[in-house]
């Protein structure tokens, strides 16, 4: 199957194998890593990978982050968590 | 004065001993000189590694040499965890066993990156300069069995690209995280052997060809990186994404060097970690300052609109082929000097090349 044609659902999602995220102390910020990488995370981002414990349905998300938050874009969740995927960043986890 | 961002990324080169003798090796030539084989202690190790926590470093990689022969990576190991920082393992993988493996998981390493030189037994031996296709792939089987994200790490030249499908191939049957791509960069030994390595258009833009496959198909869940050789770009690479502004790198004697190359340019001196703290060599040391940000360059770069986006390429290079390091690195076709790469890359198209000259075996015990 082609990159363009793969379907993604965004229900269940937990970080690959080697990923985790960093609270750095000298910088005062959230940090994702991952093998040869860093990506700064602005507290929304931190709020929505901590939900991603390989349990949660896209709904669910979607549901404990309008209780955090007051007004989430449920399209920039989607987009953050699809980047994620396809970078293969976070998997699905299969409950 | 200029804003100094902090560093993101440490390079630890442990020991510059190896058990391989790859003719493409980056370690300096003179690896062996009394200069080098003084290695820091493990005293000095674990106190830069709180010295990097403290000046925010994320990412840090324990290279060589071959880092498996310092007994004391595990102490690292933990040590660096302990501050968050993620650690990578970059290894030959000869010399990883079950039972280090198993005590460099528990002490929180993050992730191990092995190289892999050939699909081809007898062509992966010969590059190598020793067999070890059989230990190394064993190593990444043992990688994934403990569940460590593996990164496979393949240097491409003239000797291995005609198998680039059946090197990707392999990869994914070892079930690779991620592979790295990277072309020669000629340097050390692989200056030595430049000759013998440049590889031809054909082999290249096959590479590019099997290289897509493996994107389009998505071999690897973290992608497949591939960086075009130099010598065949409009434009050069942002060096190390801008010198002394991401990355700072230790070597075996405690000389801390902006890239893993910057050893080649004679005018530099390194402060050592045994004279002054990593904050000092990172803000104030003269080698550090010497290319960073954009001051210090010349035309064309200096009036060039993309010199905040490969900051002039790469000093080295500019340095090896023009016999001057402010100069714009000739990768660069707006460079006086272009032609200087040209002439280089020509060599790749002469139908024999010469054999290699390999690195000698050390003392690795
Ligand atoms: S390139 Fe080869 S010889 Fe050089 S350090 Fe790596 S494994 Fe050893
Ligand atoms: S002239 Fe200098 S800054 Fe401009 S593209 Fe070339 S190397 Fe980069």
């Amino acid at each position: 199957m082609s990159e363009e044609d793969r379907v993604y659902s965004l229900d269940n999602l937990g970080f690959a194998n080697g990923v985790r995220l960093h609270w750095n102390e000298a910088r005062q910020q959230h940090w994702l890593l991952f093998p040869e990488g860093a990506l700064f995370l602005n507290p929304t981002a931190v709020a929505i990978l901590s939900i991603c414990d390989g349990y949660c349905s896209f709904t669910a998300i979607s549901q404990i982050l309008s209780s955090q938050f007051r007004d989430v874009d449920i399209n920039q969740v989607r987009n953050l968590l699809l980047k994620m995927l396809k970078r293969g960043l976070l998997i699905n986890k299969t409950p | 004065m200029m804003d100094i961002d902090l560093p993101l990324t440490l390079i630890a080169e442990l020991t510059y001993r190896c058990p391989l003798r790859c003719p493409y090796c980056s370690n300096p030539t003179n690896y062996d000189s009394s200069k080098y084989r003084q290695e820091l202690t493990t005293e000095y190790w674990l106190d830069l590694i709180k010295q990097a926590a403290n000046l925010g470093i994320l990412q840090l990689g324990f290279t060589g040499g071959e880092p498996m022969l310092r007994q004391d990576l595990e102490l690292m190991v933990e040590t660096a965890a302990a501050k968050g920082i993620y650690t990578s393992l970059i290894t030959a993988g000869t010399l990883l066993t079950k039972e280090r493996a198993i005590k460099l998981r528990d002490c929180g390493l993050d992730h191990i990156q092995i190289s892999i030189q050939d699909s081809q037994v007898d062509k992966f031996n010969y590059i190598a300069g020793i067999p070890s296709y059989e230990q190394k792939l064993a190593a990444a089987r043992l990688v994934k069995q403990l569940k460590f994200p593996l990164t496979i790490n393949v240097v491409l030249h003239r000797h291995n690209l005609d198998r680039i499908k059946e090197i990707l191939e392999l990869c994914k049957t070892l079930k690779a995280d991620r592979v790295e791509l990277a072309n020669t960069q000629y340097y050390g030994w692989a200056l030595l052997n430049r000759d013998a390595l440049l590889p031809t258009l054909e082999q290249l833009e096959r590479a590019k060809q099997a290289v897509a496959i493996a994107q389009q198909e998505k071999y690897f869940p973290m992608g497949v990186v591939y960086v075009l050789p130099d010598y065949y770009e409009q434009y050069p690479k942002p060096c190390m994404g801008g010198w002394g502004k991401r990355t700072m790198v230790i070597a075996p004697n405690g000389g801390v060097l902006p890239c893993q190359v910057a050893a080649s340019i004679p005018e530099l001196d390194f402060d050592n970690v045994r004279d002054h703290s990593l904050e000092w060599i990172w803000s104030e040391s003269a080698a550090f300052n010497r290319f960073r940000g954009t001051d210090w360059m010349e035309e064309p770069c200096r009036s060039c609109s993309r010199k905040t986006v490969d900051f002039g390429g790469c000093r080295c290079q500019a340095l090896l082929l023009t016999g001057d390091a402010t100069a714009t690195d000739p990768v660069c076709h707006l460079s006086p000097q272009h032609h200087l790469i040209t002439k280089a890359g020509e060599s790749g198209q002469s139908p024999n090349s010469p054999s290699f000259r390999y690195r000698d075996r050390l003392n690795t015990s």
